[in-house]
């Protein structure tokens, strides 16, 4: 009897031991992806990096075909579209924030409304491509004749609209959240003085919550960078430097995300993949840059 | 500490508005006019509401022409730059002249109408973006509804200039491995989440949540190229089985940091009581810890997967496409999303018909996922 049940603890401990090795063990493969992806995408842009070098990133003629590679253009257009889009999104996205934060954050509307910018975030990025190739480049089109530029429909700054959309959630959610942890003391404090609702708005809530917003916006900012397929389908997908100021805002271009999706699969020597690899790394650089600054951003926001 | 922070710059700009008031306050300046003339004549018009004011815009403006002239600037970009100008002077000219406000009574009604013009202006713009969603959603709804019937969800997509046709092949294959790629990331991510919750001290608790930083902002074509070089180079082809692991890395963010959550904000006791019994570890975490937070982490996974499903990036080099029904794991394979973007970017309009017919299918899957989400988050109060 004694015997079976030290036995049975025994197995017991033995499953124990197991079970916290194989925690262990996943927490270690996380980090092994990690490490895994920067190798693979070291190993595989080498022979790109070994050949072109630092200069590869100003080089302005991308040309598969006469073996020249340069990133400006795509650069160019990744800064373009996502700084577009971020301009068009941040008064949006703060609005949400402070209407949903400050001005109604109970109630059924307020829990619609909630409702309704989360699900921006859950239509696939596909769809929003689809949609805008149909609908919104016929309008954009048209709008580009008013203004008389040539009317290409697609490029930059459609591609932009459409982002615009897509991040929004990302800055207003996290923005919600940080309006409402503002103390009530200092709100109640600024009401007790004499300021009015806009006065408190501005003079105590942002700045209390001015980091926390910048880093919100800068998580919108690194999904910005790396969307991939409703730019691709919007941008145009043409490797030039535009000329001026007005094409390269409304011209098609293409960024870096796009030139991946669009030529990895076409890639026929190793010099060209790995040029696409090497702008796939720069991405990656990028975008985790972003958004670990961001993140600790809003730890050091909450914890303090 | 940032009270403290926030109070001195509170009375700092108390301070400053009040010198302001009384420095200038010799003679009162109409708002309106302050407005309309900066509007008119940018820098000059704000020489009326305040006059260092107008000299440093003007002066700014002639910097922005010389320097333009000198590095041979385009005149659009020149009209940019002046056009900034141009918008602070109106908000210097504006708030100068509000300063100047001597009465009490118009400068409170002043101060309240700013208030509620503000807040219309919140109102507007937080509920006018909706509009974009409802737009999309109406639009693929009525597109979408009339393509789906059976003879849709049980066919392959017909060849060019053929009517009819279906998704069969897309349906199938975006099933098949997103139930394989949450095969894989739902242990893996809820192991993962338990072991964060569990030690969050530890340094590699510290690098593994890094990691799992790092991976939710990794951009998704990123995910294809990697595991292209990891799975579909040594096979040779692109296959289903790479696809599956993609999305798995997709996946596993959102399901390690939805049970890291929810097993953080369980009680202590809990645990407690079940080890003080003599319940081995594992079994409290199997059998106490993971029923619990059991409804949260349900909401991860299900949000998970709704992310998961209309991912195209990753499928692009791995899983590829198949314009036929296919259920082998080391052959290419269709999905949603991925048909979607094939007969989009076609040129034929039954193509374009098929492609409406898929996105309403993968937009009602997401849809749905996230409905039924919420309500099992409000259904177990779960805070994600």
């Amino acid at each position: 009897m004694e015997n079976k049940r030290l036995n049975l603890s025994n197995s017991q401990l033995k499953w124990e031991t197991i079970f916290k090795r194989i925690l262990i063990a996943m927490s270690v493969l996380l980090v092994m992806i990690i490490i895994g992806v920067l190798i693979t995408l070291i190993k595989e842009s080498w022979p790109s990096i070994k050949s072109l070098g630092i200069g590869f990133l100003w080089g302005k003629i991308w040309d598969p075909v006469q073996n020249i590679y340069g990133a400006y253009p795509f650069l160019l257009g990744t800064l373009l579209t996502s700084f577009i889009a971020l301009i068009i999104s941040v008064p949006f996205s703060y609005a949400i924030a402070i209407y949903l934060g400050e001005y109604n954050p109970k109630g059924w509307l307020s829990n619609l409304l909630k409702n309704t910018i989360e699900l921006i975030a859950a239509v696939p990025s596909i769809i929003y491509g689809f949609w805008g190739l149909f609908v919104l480049v016929p309008i954009i089109r048209t709008f580009e004749t008013k203004i008389h530029v040539a009317p290409y429909g697609i490029g930059i700054f459609t591609s932009s609209l459409i982002l615009a959309v897509m991040i929004i959630p990302y800055a207003a959610s996290l923005g919600i959240t940080l309006i409402r942890m503002v103390p009530s003391p200092l709100k109640e404090g600024a009401y007790a003085l004499g300021a009015t609702r806009f006065e408190v708005i501005r003079r105590v809530i942002m700045p209390y919550t001015r980091s926390g917003l910048f880093a919100g916006v800068l998580l919108s900012l690194g999904r910005a960078l790396g969307e991939t397929m409703a730019v691709t389908m919007l941008i145009g997908n043409t490797s030039a430097v535009a000329d001026s100021i007005k094409n390269a805002i409304f011209g098609p271009g293409n960024t870096m995300a796009s030139v991946i999706a669009n030529e990895f699969t076409e890639a026929d020597h190793t010099q060209y993949l790995s040029a696409l690899i090497e702008l796939g790394l720069v991405l990656f650089f990028v975008t985790v840059v972003i958004n670990l600054i961001g993140k600790r951003i809003i730890t050091r926001f909450t914890n303090s | 500490m940032i009270i403290m922070d926030i109070a001195n710059q509170h009375n700092q700009q108390q301070t400053l508005s009040m010198r302001q008031t009384f420095n200038i306050a010799g003679k009162q300046k109409s708002v309106l006019v302050a407005f309309l003339l900066t509007l008119f004549f940018g820098p000059l018009g704000l020489i009326y509401a305040s006059v260092t004011g107008g000299i440093v815009m003007l002066l700014i403006g002639v910097a922005i022409i010389v320097i333009g002239k000198l590095l041979a600037a385009s005149i659009m970009s020149l009209a940019y730059g002046l056009a900034i100008v141009w918008i602070a002077c109106m908000i210097w000219g504006y708030n100068a002249a509000k300063q100047t406000i001597k009465n009490i009574e118009t400068r409170i009604t002043f101060r309240n109408s700013e208030s509620i013009l503000y807040k219309s202006l919140i109102v507007f713009l937080a509920f006018v973006i909706t509009l974009p969603l409802i737009i999309v959603l109406i639009y693929i709804i009525k597109q979408g509804v009339t393509q789906v019937n059976w003879h849709f969800l049980t066919h392959v997509p017909a060849p060019v200039g053929e009517a009819g046709g279906g998704i069969s092949n897309a349906l199938l294959g975006s099933f098949i491995m997103v139930l394989i790629a949450s095969v894989i990331a739902i242990p893996v991510g809820m192991l993962a989440g338990i072991y964060l919750s569990e030690n969050p001290k530890t340094r590699l608790a510290y690098y593994s949540g890094l990691c799992v930083d790092i991976l939710q902002g990794v951009p998704s074509i990123v995910v294809g190229i990697v595991v292209y070089f990891w799975i579909v180079k040594p096979l040779g082809t692109f296959s289903a089985l790479s696809g599956s692991v993609a999305l798995a890395i997709m996946m596993l963010p959102i399901v390690i940091r939805s049970t890291e959550q929810t097993l953080k904000m369980l009680p202590d006791s809990l645990k407690e009581a079940a080890l003080s019994l003599g319940v081995p570890y594992h079994r409290v975490i199997i059998k106490v810890i993971i029923p619990c937070g059991f409804a949260g982490i349900l909401s991860g996974i299900m949000l998970s997967i709704a992310r998961i499903i209309g991912e195209t990036a990753p499928l692009l080099f791995t899983a590829f496409g198949n314009p036929y029904v296919s259920t082998s794991l080391t052959k290419p394979m269709e999905s949603l999303p991925h048909l979607i973007f094939t007969y989009a970017t076609s040129p034929y309009d039954e193509w374009h018909n098929l492609a409406w017919g898929a996105s309403f299918m993968l937009l009602m899957f997401v849809l749905i996922l996230n409905i039924v989400t919420k309500v099992i988050t409000r259904k177990w109060k779960v805070q994600l």
